[in-house]
């Protein structure tokens, strides 16, 4: 009967998830006591950049060793392109392609030979090797390189010949941690270009980096971890606007009279009101509908206030990500 | 760009068997055989091999040897260098070159290719010694100059270096599990140096010195048949081969292994021992690169394990028992001769009791490896409790990692308990010990003492808690016990000796065996020490019992809290 129902769940998962790149349901990391992922439930269709957000120590990691099939779970379902992880990690692992957190490079090696290592291991021989090795290296920027030993690489130019190699097979999902560390910002901005290309190409990229602002734009979805929960999971503005919840930064620009208006939007709003003043700009807390936004303006200058601009705020992955790292309050 | 068109499913991995074609394979020769590296080492390599081989070949037949033995004699020089290059650096090699990819983390890359693991590790284990490979093709052509002017029958050579070829494996396995297991780089290779060298020299020392016993063992090197053909070689050529096999008591070389009823030659008998040491290696690597957390070996390969320890045992233990040449005083007395046939000669009963209590010890030796292999630690019982409820199921299944090892060790610690008797009963049944016999109740009375110190062991390790308390006890109550009775012997106090051993279990093996024979000498303190420990550790073990079962209910409650069964929920 186990077995049955065992079997049942697994066709009817694997229906279910052919239509997503990853899908994770319950899974759950244990290092003896320490549990580092919760039981979390992923879904990231195919063609997404997915971002994997979160505190150190959240989870992150661990979910992502599961999910290169570099670690068992202690329970849970993990399917990569509607493949049970379990079942079938040869065919689980054609598909993707990992790049861990300060990947490394074997120091006896030159930069070709590593990349013709890992394009023998997937099956990419002779001329169609060389070629691709040739434009994975171009792809990268390394070309130059190519005759270079590995152990002569700098920081910025490791992690890109690990790209390379990440890109080499043509994965479905590729799976990079921290991929932006040790780049400086023109080639940040490159892998920015190189990770749109590569979804654009229909395959589904999940990404983790502490460079939040550039996770921002390049992801499409994003998922918050803490203490080995998915907090929430979605594209980045829906999930940014649950997270934030009602309360919006509005930025106002008054011609002169700044003070008048402080203690005007004070008699407003609350006594308690916080306003910070830049340059001329007014910027302050706000909650409620887009509505009653548009009736504190009209109030303003039926009060005889000239707002040269208004502006309205909204919370970044990086307010959401401060909030997550600050410590919990022990009731 | 279509990803379609490149679609990964397209891509076939190389299969296991082309090794040629294997990318780790290519890596290493790439790596490797860089030519100004390379030709250092070449060099090198042939100025030594020329150098012992003509001082031999020169020398002796400037000594006034013929022109066929002296090149017959370079054999032994260049079988040393071949050895050194294949066993030696080979093994070096395997073990630092492994901990290196594995500490710069670039294995990680390999274990997510999808090639199989067996292609994998095969990669490596013919990748990273493969500058040895290319200096031993470069000793070969004096090999077949001393085979060639020495006339030496090629069969010979090849069974020779069939099994020279497998020991290389063998050890170049070694170093590659000490690679896989062990993670710290210098440790690992001190390891891995101190296995081969232990297997090659220290093991072959012993075990020539304890007569034939355990020749499984011996048959580990190259030893055996190395020394059959040279004195093949020598009793053809002259009397100085079989001088010196004669005056380092290996005549016995010459007469292959008797298996149970069966003469096995040497050669093949070396490769069936090594090949089956293979094979648990290959599992044991293999294991480890599917999962880095696996136990090294799973719960029923054990048992098939365990069970060809022990066939392998008594199968060329109990054939020397029968010619006498298990006792070493009876070997060396009796050293040139193929089998002792005088009848009027009789052991030591002491000797035979010493060799009883050393065979409790060495299979007590392998169900503890064994154990400590196969029981999964707190954390181990922890994961599978909670998968085991997340799935509706009642615990583990039997087989897997994190299941308990209760019946598992219980089957080996019967079988040991078993052979241990067996063997003892054998000795003393032999014509060799006409004034003594086992009693009736030993059987039940070793297999009982037997259990107590095997499940006695699974309970500490099972039951254990976070900390190293149950190191600090092992180390308390079974090793100190030895080192305080070693230094009471060596004041010359045996009694006190004996009762200082008493709470050790690794000693109880003596005690337990002196309690069931009639020695003549200090006997009743034996028989006292004995049962004082059976005593105590009954008690021990019901309390080392209590803990685990108390252990695996704080567990099972823990993970109750923790982990909703869907039996229920549903």
């Amino acid at each position: 009967m186990v077995l049955l129902r065992t079997h049942l769940a697994f066709y009817i998962a694997s229906a279910s998830t052919a239509d997503l790149a990853i899908h994770t349901s319950d899974l759950r990391v244990d290092y003896g006591d320490t549990v580092a992922v919760r039981g979390i439930d992923l879904r990231i269709p195919k063609g997404e950049v997915y971002g994997l957000v979160g505190p150190n120590g959240a989870g992150k990691t661990s979910t992502f060793r599961v999910l290169a099939t570099l670690m068992e779970p202690t329970y849970g379902d993990v399917f990569v392109c509607g493949h049970d992880a379990a079942l079938h990690r040869s065919r689980v692992r054609q598909k993707l392609a990992y790049m861990p957190d300060l990947a490394p490079l074997p120091s006896d090696l030159k930069c070709w030979e590593f990349l013709e290592l890992f394009a023998g291991a997937y099956g990419l021989r002779g001329q169609a090797g060389r070629d691709r090795i040739d434009e994975c290296l171009d792809r990268v920027e390394l070309t130059e390189k190519r005759d270079a030993m590995c152990k002569t690489l700098s920081r910025g130019m490791t992690q890109r010949l690990v790209l390379a190699k990440t890109l080499l097979h043509r994965p479905a999902v590729m799976i990079l941690d921290e991929p932006a560390s040790g780049l400086d910002p023109v080639r940040r901005a490159r892998l920015r270009t190189t990770v749109r290309e590569v979804a654009g190409e229909g395959r589904t990229v999940i990404i983790s980096s502490h460079i939040l602002s550039e996770l921002a734009d390049m992801c499409t979805s994003i998922g918050l971890m803490k203490d080995g929960n998915l907090i929430d999971s979605g594209p980045v503005d829906e999930v940014i606007d649950r997270l934030s919840g009602s309360t919006r930064q509005l930025r106002i620009r008054i011609a002169g009279q700044s003070h008048q208006v402080q203690d005007w939007l004070r008699q407003k709003l609350g006594a308690d009101l916080v306003v910070e003043t830049e340059r001329g700009t007014l910027s302050f807390p706000f909650e409620g509908s887009e509505s009653d936004q548009a009736d504190l303006l009209v109030a303003m200058v039926s009060s005889g206030f000239r707002p040269s601009s208004f502006e309205v705020g909204r919370s970044s992955i990086e307010d959401i990500f401060l909030d997550l790292s600050a410590p919990t309050d022990v009731q | 760009m279509d990803p379609a068109s490149h679609s990964p499913a397209l891509l076939k991995p190389v299969a296991w068997w082309q090794l040629w074609s294997n990318p780790i394979f290519r890596r290493y020769r790439r790596s490797e055989l860089r030519p100004a590296r390379l030709a250092v080492w070449c060099l090198s390599i042939l100025i030594f091999t020329l150098f012992f081989f003509l001082l031999v070949y020169l020398g002796g037949q400037r000594a006034g040897v013929d022109k066929v033995t002296a090149a017959r004699m370079t054999l032994i020089p260049t079988l040393a260098i071949q050895a050194l290059v294949m066993m030696i650096l080979g093994t070096t090699s395997t073990t630092l070159g492994y901990v290196r990819e594995a500490h710069e983390g670039v294995t990680e890359y390999q274990r997510l290719t999808p090639s199989s693991p067996l292609a994998k590790v095969l990669g490596f284990l013919f990748g990273l010694p493969v500058r040895c490979y290319a200096l031993f093709l470069l000793t070969v052509p004096f090999t077949l100059f001393a085979a060639v002017i020495g006339k030496i029958e090629p069969i010979l050579l090849v069974r020779l270096y069939a099994v020279f070829l497998m020991s290389a494996i063998l050890y170049h396995l070694t170093g590659l599990l000490a690679g896989t297991v062990v993670k710290q780089r210098l440790l690992a290779g001190m390891i891995a140096t101190s296995l081969v060298i232990t297997i090659n020299t220290v093991l072959p020392f012993i075990m020539t010195g304890l007569g034939k016993g355990y020749a499984f063992l011996t048959h580990l090197t190259i030893w055996p048949v190395a020394m059959e053909l040279f004195f093949k070689l020598g009793s053809e050529t002259g009397p100085a081969f079989v001088e010196f096999a004669q005056n380092t008591g290996r005549t016995h070389f010459s007469d292959g292994v008797q298996l149970y009823h069966w003469e096995i030659p040497n050669y093949l008998f070396s490769l069936f021992v090594q090949s089956g040491l293979i094979l648990v290696f290959l599992v044991i690597i293999h294991r480890r690169w599917r999962d880095e957390n696996h136990h090294l070996l799973g719960k029923h390969f054990s048992i098939f394990v365990c069970g060809g320890v022990l066939f392998l045992f008594l199968g060329t233990v109990l054939p020397i028992i029968h010619s006498g040449m298990i006792f070493p005083t009876l070997a060396l007395k009796n050293r040139g001769t193929k089998i002792i046939q005088d009848a009027g000669l009789s052991a030591s009963p002491t000797e035979a009791w010493a060799l009883v209590s050393f065979t409790g010890l060495f299979t007590f030796q392998l169900a503890s490896l064994i154990v400590g292999t196969i029981t999964p630690s707190r954390e181990r019982l922890l994961q599978g409790m909670r998968r085991a409820r997340k799935l509706g199921q009642r615990g583990p299944s039997l087989g897997s990692d994190p299941a308990t090892s209760f019946w598992h060790v219980s089957l080996i610690g019967l079988a040991c308990g078993t052979v241990w008797w067996f063997f003892a009963q054998t000795l003393f049944n032999s014509s060799w010990t006409p004034d003594h016999s086992l009693p009736g109740w030993a059987l039940p009375m070793m297999l009982f003492s037997f259990m107590i110190a095997v499940v006695g062991f699974w309970a500490i390790l099972e039951g254990r808690s976070k900390g190293g308390g149950t190191w600090i006890y092992l180390l308390l109550v079974w090793i100190v016990p030895l080192m305080i009775s070693g230094i009471l012997g060596v004041m010359r106090l045996p009694v006190a000796a004996i009762y200082a051993l008493t709470p050790s279990t690794p000693a109880a093996f003596f005690s337990i065996s002196g309690a069931l024979l009639n020695l003549p000498s200090k006997a009743v303190h034996l028989h006292i020490s004995g049962y004082f420990w059976l005593f105590l550790n009954v008690f021990l073990v019901l309390f080392f019992l209590a803990r685990r079962w108390t252990t695996a209910r704080k567990l099972r409650a823990q993970v109750a809290a923790e982990v909703s069964d869907p039996n229920r929920s549903s």
